[in-house]
Order: C-alpha cells, then structure tokens, then sequence
C-alpha cells in the first residue's frame, strides 16, 4: 500500500465546513431499500450510534437521476422532482445526507443548478406552489462517505469489533469524486479517505490496478448493450481477484455494488469465470466494526462472494 | 426546448447552447488534448467511440455527424472525463442534451424505449425507480424474497412511499410534459430485418431495430466514427 499521508488529496478545507449536526435528513435510495437492505438499516443504526439522529420521510421520492438520463424525462421535467425533495428536507430545517453517488450527483448538480439561475428556480417553484411547496435553496447535500469521514473520531472512540486481519480493497465509484469533483472532499483521481477510514477500524488496504475505473453498469449501458458492460465489469472484478484478493471491497454507491455484485454471477453463468467476491458499502463497513448485530447487515442479499463472506465474518467473530 | 436544434447548419453549437439551458458550455475552449479519450471506460470496451471528435464535429458545425452515430449512445456517464478534463467541459452532461437533439431528429428511440418502462412502471407507479422484483431465478433461488431479508433486519416488509407523494411526482410529470413525451414511444412496432440490404446489415447496431417507435419515426444509426471492433480483449 502506498504511504498514505504522501498521497493524501483530501480537501480539509471541503471537510472543515462539513457541519455535525444533531439531526439530518436521510435520502433514501432506490437501490439501498429495494435490492441491498443492509445498507438501510446499517446507515440507520451507524447515524444513530454515531449521535446524528436520521430523519426519514416517507413523501421522498427517487431522486429522478435515472430517468433523466435514461433520456426520458427533460430536464425540464426532473427539475421541480429534485426541488420536491430537496424542499422535504427544508420544511424540517434539516441538511440532506445522501447514501448514493447518484442520489448525491443529481441533488447537487441541479440543486446548484437552480440556486444560480433565478428565472429556473422561479418557474420550478410555480409548479410546487400547486401542491402547496416550496424551494428554497437553503439544504446543503452531503455524501454519506463524506459524513463518516467528518465523524471519523467518533468512529474510532466507538470501534466495538476491530476489523484485524481482514484485507480491504476500494471503489469510489465515478459520481462522487468525478461527478462532482469541486463538491467532493477528496481527489478524483487519488482518492484515500476510505482507506484512512478502514485503517481507523483496523483493517488493512490492498491496492489494485483497476482501481480508479468505472464499476460497468455505465448507467444504462447493463441495459442497452449489457455484452460491453460486462466486458468491462469482468477486467475490473478480473483485477480485483488476481492482485489485491481482499476480503472486501468497499463501494460508496448502491448502485455500484449492485453491478459488481450481482455481474459476478452473471460472469459465471455466460462466460464461465470464477470469482468469489463480496462487495459491500461503507454504511456496512462502518456498521461492521460498530458491532451491529448480522441481522441489520443484511449481508443474505448479496449474491456474489459468500463463501468468502462465511470465512471473512467468522474470522472477526460473527456466527455467520 | 428541442424544436430549435432542427438546425443543422454549423452555427449550431451557439443557437443551440441557450436551449440548453445553461447545463453545457465551454465546447469551444476544448484543447483537443485527449485525456477523456484515454481515461474512457465505453472507450476501452468500444474502440471507435471518441468524446474527443465528438467535441470537435460540435464545434465546427459536422453535428449531423455526431446526431446519427451509434457512438453517442455508448457513453457509461461515469463522468471520468470532465474529472480529468484540464478545462472543465462537463461532456457527460454534452451527452446527455445531443442525446436529446439527435432524438428530435428521429434518432436513437429504440433505446429510450428500453428504459420507459422504468419511469413509467416503477418510478411514476412507486416513486422508486429500482423495483424490489427480481427477474433473475439464480437470485430468487439463491437468496429468496428481499422483503424476508428486510424483515428479518427489523424494517418493515417493504420500502414505502406516501400516496401524496406519489401523486405529487405524477402531477409533475404531467405539467412538464414528461407523460406526453412517454405516451408518444408508447407502442414499439419491431423493423422487419429480413427486408434489410447487406449494405445496412454492415453498419447497423447487432440488435433488431425498430423502425417506428410509438408515433415517431426512428432512422438508422451509422458508426461514424469508426469500425466497431474490440472488446473484452482491449478493456
């Protein structure tokens, strides 16, 4: 592993401003609630334990990235469907957190979008005054990454299950450092806070070649020319098994850990390559070393990796 | 919005920025450099596909290049690109509005038609565009039902979004003229490939193509940029 204190791009200036506050709204993800549970429910109790009360509302609504850029709504369209939600959060006076890069990107992106351009925002709040909202501008949108990072103290003083002898490979996935690479607190292309993190809960880093690459899904590329997304989900997953053969990968998107995960089985089963992979998210990563029971990590859905998933928990002492 | 980028001549780039609505600018300070070539993940797995000359054709005014290549449509939207870029051009997002051009000019239906049926079956049904139904039996077999999984962490069976909202997102749809638009590729009428000549055969995408997607007229793609070789082998 590199020395991380020399390579280290991390923005302490982005990070300074992050606050700690005593309650915040939590983004709920498409992919988090209805493909990997564990990431709700560890994102829920990691907060909690963490003395950060998360907020949960039952009128947000996906994020609207998809279909965006799916090409089938305009802009025009998702626009009013991001202040909606954005505007949830400002109802409670509370700062948004979000669990995926997307979710992340897309808030961010058209949030900044429509606080710079009035006339936008203008005809954006006519359509919400319909159904008695408002936006406003006033919720900043921070990445659940970034949050752990900012409460890395914490974590350490509440380590209940050091991660030791457990190897930690990572995926930073493309849309929070490259999407929004002035929002974001690390470097795009030399990121290093996950690392530090894993090192706080005694794990330890290995390092691979495709590191820094795109996980494959390539947004809608798994569905519109899914052979090209596979080829380039296998010569990453391939790069993971022969160089770093960690018992972890660590991803900060939902949407990211779906690809890698679940293309494991579909490399298997169409071209006949084995790998035995288990991808996780930081929520679960954190979860993990907080103790929280396996129950609430959730790991039964993960499809790809439980052989190695069986053998990594049980050497940290989970009955798994 | 699109109805002005019916003009093709090659003062384009410049009527058309404004339609955009702010999201892209800055093409024209493009270095020609080459680094969001090189860092390209679609570039790696499909050899002709080039951000690079696709910057170039949309300064210089060859936009009906760009509109009608496949290329355009083999983007990951990983943002890769505007990470390395030395000057800052958002090409993810220059993508995403040619790709909306070049369906104003009856290009690349077919694959939006695809991915309707998320916004319309789950995200404007649900609120959630990612349904918890599993389509693949391995999966189900394997793991079982995801609600036991979310039942068994303690959360209730299924993630739930209130009627109000869901009403709420319709609405939206509704004014902005999303429904419309989806109401338009509503039916998929497949192109008949037996009727295809060889010299079509040759550039067309491998998949069945449909020629009329719900009432528009979609017209073939082309590789414009190149032969289509490649793949897992180059990644």
């Amino acid at each position: 592993m590199h020395k991380l204190d020399k390579l280290s791009g991390i923005r302490e200036e982005i990070v300074a401003d992050i606050p700690i506050p005593e309650e915040i709204f939590y983004f709920q993800s498409c992919v988090a609630s209805n493909k990997y549970p564990g990431i709700e429910s560890c994102t829920l109790d990691v907060l909690n334990k963490l003395g950060v009360k998360p907020f949960v509302s039952e009128d947000q609504t996906c994020c609207g990235g998809f279909v965006t850029f799916a090409n089938v709504a305009a802009p025009t369209a998702s626009m009013p469907a991001v202040a909606r939600n954005i505007s949830l959060a400002e109802e409670e006076g509370l700062d948004i957190c979000a669990v995926c890069n997307g979710c992340w990107t897309f808030l961010n992106e058209f949030g900044h979008f429509m606080n710079g351009n009035d006339e936008v925002k203008e005809s954006v709040n006519m359509m919400l005054n319909m159904m008695g909202r408002e936006y406003k501008g006033e919720s900043n949108i921070f990445h659940i990454g970034a949050m752990l990072y900012k409460l890395k103290d914490r974590i350490a003083e509440n380590v209940e299950r050091p991660l030791e002898g457990l190897k930690f490979a990572t995926h930073y996935g493309c849309h929070y450092l490259g999407g929004g690479k002035y929002g974001a607190i690390d470097d795009a292309q030399h990121p290093s806070f996950i690392q530090e993190l894993v090192e706080i809960m005694g794990g330890e880093n290995v390092d691979y070649t495709a590191s820094g690459e795109c996980c494959g899904t390539g947004f809608t590329q798994v569905i519109n020319d899914k052979e090209k997304s596979l080829d380039h989900s296998q010569m990453k997953l391939e790069s993971v098994r022969d160089e770093a053969d960690p018992d972890f990968v660590i991803v900060l998107c939902p949407y990211c850990l779906s690809q890698l995960d679940r293309m494991q089985q579909q490399l298997d089963y169409r071209r006949d390559v084995k790998l035995d992979i288990p991808i996780i998210h930081i929520t679960q990563l954190a979860g993990l070393a907080l103790g929280l029971p396996k129950e609430r990590l959730a790991f039964d859905a993960h499809i790809g990796g439980q052989d190695r998933f069986k053998k990594a928990l049980n050497k940290i002492g989970i009955d798994y | 919005m699109l109805e002005k980028a019916n003009d093709w001549s090659d003062t384009f780039y410049d009527k058309w920025k404004p339609i955009a609505m702010g999201f892209v600018n800055g093409a024209e300070k493009c270095l020609q450099c080459g680094k969001c070539t090189g860092q390209c993940p679609a570039a790696a797995v499909n050899p002709s596909y080039n951000p690079r000359k696709i910057i170039y054709d949309l300064v210089n005014g060859n936009i009906k290049r760009v509109l009608s290549s496949v290329e355009l449509w083999q983007c990951f939207f990983c943002s890769g690109c505007f990470a390395t870029c030395p000057v800052d051009i958002n090409f993810p997002f220059f993508v995403f509005m040619l790709r909306l051009g070049a369906m104003s000019q009856g290009f690349g239906w077919e694959d939006v038609k695809q991915l309707e049926k998320y916004a319309e079956k789950d995200y404007l049904q649900d609120g959630i565009t990612v349904s918890p139904e599993e389509r693949n039996p391995y999966v189900i077999e394997e793991r079982g039902d995801i609600a036991d999984i979310r039942q068994k962490a303690g959360m209730p069976r299924q993630r739930e979004v209130s009627d109000e909202a869901i009403a709420e997102i319709n609405m939206i749809s509704d004014l902005s003229g999303m429904t419309n638009f989806m109401k338009k590729i509503g039916g998929v009428e497949l192109y008949d490939c037996s009727k295809c000549t060889p010299k079509i055969e040759e550039k067309c995408k491998s998949k069945e193509l449909p020629k009329k997607v719900g009432n528009v007229k979609t017209h073939y793609r082309f590789y414009n940029y190149g032969v289509p070789i490649g793949g897992a082998d180059n990644a």
